[in-house]
C-alpha cells in the first residue's frame, strides 16, 4: 500500500468518524449542532381564556385575538402532523366519513376546526382596511344603502366570535388526541360565547325562540348552556351593531350567519357532538340535521317541519 | 522518499460521509435498536414538533382549558332595538 492510499484511508476514516458522530448526536440528542433561528421565543403568547380580558370586547381587539388563536391552532396542527399524529389535511377531510371510522377522530376535528376558523376569518373585515371609492360605490349599488363601517363590523363580529370558539374546539381536540381521550364539547355561554363556559343549563330565553320563520328558529332544545353569572343574574348578551342599533346575536337576521344563532355556538344544540357542530360550521349552508328522532344523528330522513337548515 | 498524490488522497473526504450514509449510520441504528431492546426514539424533527405541540397545548391548558373563568360584569344595557 502506497503512501497515497494510506493517506486516503486515514482521511476517509477521520471524516467518517466525524460524520458518524455528528449524525448520531443529531439523531439521539437535542444538542444544538449549528446556530438556529430563535423561533420559539418570538411566538406571541395567546390568551385562550374563555373570557379574554379585552376592552369592551372591541372588534379590532377580538379580531386580533382571533387571528392569533387561528395561527396558534394552525401551528399546533402542523406540529401534530410532523409528530406523526393522525391529523389529516383539511382538504382531504371527508366530513361524511369522520363518524364511525376506526381510530380517534380528534385529529380530523382539529383539521375541521382550523378550516372553519380560516373560513370565518376570511369573511371578516380586517379592522385596519380602508375601502376604496370604487368599493364604496359598488357596495352602495349592491346594498342600496350607504356604507356603514360599524354595521359591517357588526356583521363580521359573529364570524370573529365563531373563529374564537372553533379555535378552542380545535385545541381541545388536539389535547384529547395527545392524551388518547375522546373530545367532549366544552359548551360556551349561550348569551355571550366570550363569557365563562356554559356550566349551567337553563330554559331557552323566550326572545331567542321567536324567529319569524320556523327555519330560523333555534334547534328544538328546551335548554341552553349559560355561564354562572348569566344564570344567576341579568344575562349580558353578545350585542351586534346593526342599522337599527345593537341587538343580541341570536336576534339578527343575517342569513349567512344563521348557523350561529341556530346553534348558539354550540350552547343551544346540546344533542350535537363535535362532529355535528363542526360539520355545521364548515358545511353551512348545505348542512342539514334532522331532530325528529331527538338524538341529533342528522340522517336527514325526517319531517320537513323538524328540519333545521340554512336559508342562505 | 514517497510523495503523496493529494488529488487522490483527498477523495477520502467524499468517501467518508458516503460510507456513513450507506453503511455506518444504518448499522449503528440497528445496533442501537438491538442493544436497547425497544424502539428507537423519534427523530429530531419529530421530537421538536412534539415539544412545540406540548408548549402550545400547555399554554392552552394554562390559560383557556379551565371552565371557571369568571365572566365579566354585564356592562351593556339590555338590548332595546330589534334587528332590521
Amino acid at each position: 500500500m502506497g503512501t497515497t492510499e494510506r493517506t486516503a484511508m486515514i482521511i476517509t476514516a477521520a471524516t467518517a468518524l466525524l460524520t458518524l458522530t455528528l449524525s448520531l448526536l443529531y439523531r439521539f440528542t437535542d444538542l444544538p449542532l449549528w446556530p438556529r433561528r430563535r423561533r420559539g421565543s418570538e411566538r406571541p403568547a395567546v390568551d385562550w381564556g374563555s373570557a379574554p380580558d379585552l376592552p369592551a370586547y372591541s372588534y379590532a381587539a377580538l379580531y386580533e385575538l382571533a387571528v392569533r388563536r387561528r395561527d396558534a391552532l394552525a401551528r399546533a396542527v402542523r406540529c401534530a402532523r410532523d409528530a406523526g399524529l393522525p391529523v389529516p389535511e383539511p382538504l382531504t377531510v371527508n366530513l361524511v366519513e369522520t363518524r364511525g371510522q376506526d381510530g380517534p377522530q380528534e385529529g380530523a376535528y382539529a383539521a375541521l376546526a382550523l378550516s372553519a376558523a380560516d373560513d370565518f376569518l376570511e369573511d371578516c373585515l380586517p379592522p385596519d382596511t380602508v375601502p376604496t371609492a370604487e368599493q364604496l360605490a359598488e357596495f352602495e349599488q349592491r346594498a342600496g344603502r350607504p356604507y356603514d363601517r360599524r354595521a359591517e363590523e357588526g356583521i363580521a363580529l359573529t364570524d370573529v366570535v365563531g373563529s374564537l370558539e372553533v379555535s378552542r374546539i380545535g385545541m381541545q381536540a388536539l389535547a384529547c388526541l395527545t392524551e388518547g381521550t375522546a373530545l367532549t364539547l366544552d359548551r360556551p355561554c349561550f348569551h355571550h360565547p366570550l363569557h365563562a363556559r356554559g356550566t349551567e343549563r337553563v330554559l331557552c330565553p323566550p326572545e331567542a325562540c321567536t324567529a319569524e320563520s320556523p327555519e330560523d328558529a333555534l334547534v328544538d332544545d328546551d335548554f341552553v348552556t349559560v355561564c354562572r353569572n348569566c344564570a344567576d343574574g341579568t344575562p349580558a348578551p353578545l350585542l351586534v351593531w346593526t342599522q337599527a342599533g345593537e341587538v343580541p346575536y341570536y336576534r339578527t337576521e343575517f342569513e349567512t350567519k344563521a348557523v350561529f344563532r341556530t346553534s348558539g355556538y354550540g350552547a343551544a344544540a346540546l344533542e350535537w357532538d363535535a362532529d355535528d357542530l363542526l360539520r355545521a360550521f364548515v358545511e353551512w349552508p348545505t348542512f342539514e340535521v334532522d331532530h325528529g328522532d331527538g338524538n341529533g344523528n342528522g340522517n336527514g330522513d325526517g319531517d320537513d317541519n323538524d328540519r333545521t337548515e340554512a336559508t342562505a | 522518499m514517497n510523495t503523496v498524490d493529494w488529488s487522490r488522497a483527498l477523495a477520502g473526504l467524499l468517501l467518508g460521509p458516503l460510507l456513513v450514509l450507506v453503511f455506518l449510520h444504518p448499522f449503528s441504528l440497528l445496533v442501537a435498536r438491538i442493544v436497547r431492546g425497544r424502539p428507537l426514539p423519534p427523530p429530531r424533527p419529530s421530537r421538536r414538533a412534539c415539544a412545540e405541540l406540548d408548549a402550545l397545548l400547555g399554554e392552552f391548558e394554562r390559560t383557556g382549558a379551565t371552565a371557571g373563568t369568571p365572566s365579566p360584569a354585564p356592562a351593556s344595557p339590555a338590548p332595546s332595538a330589534e334587528a332590521p
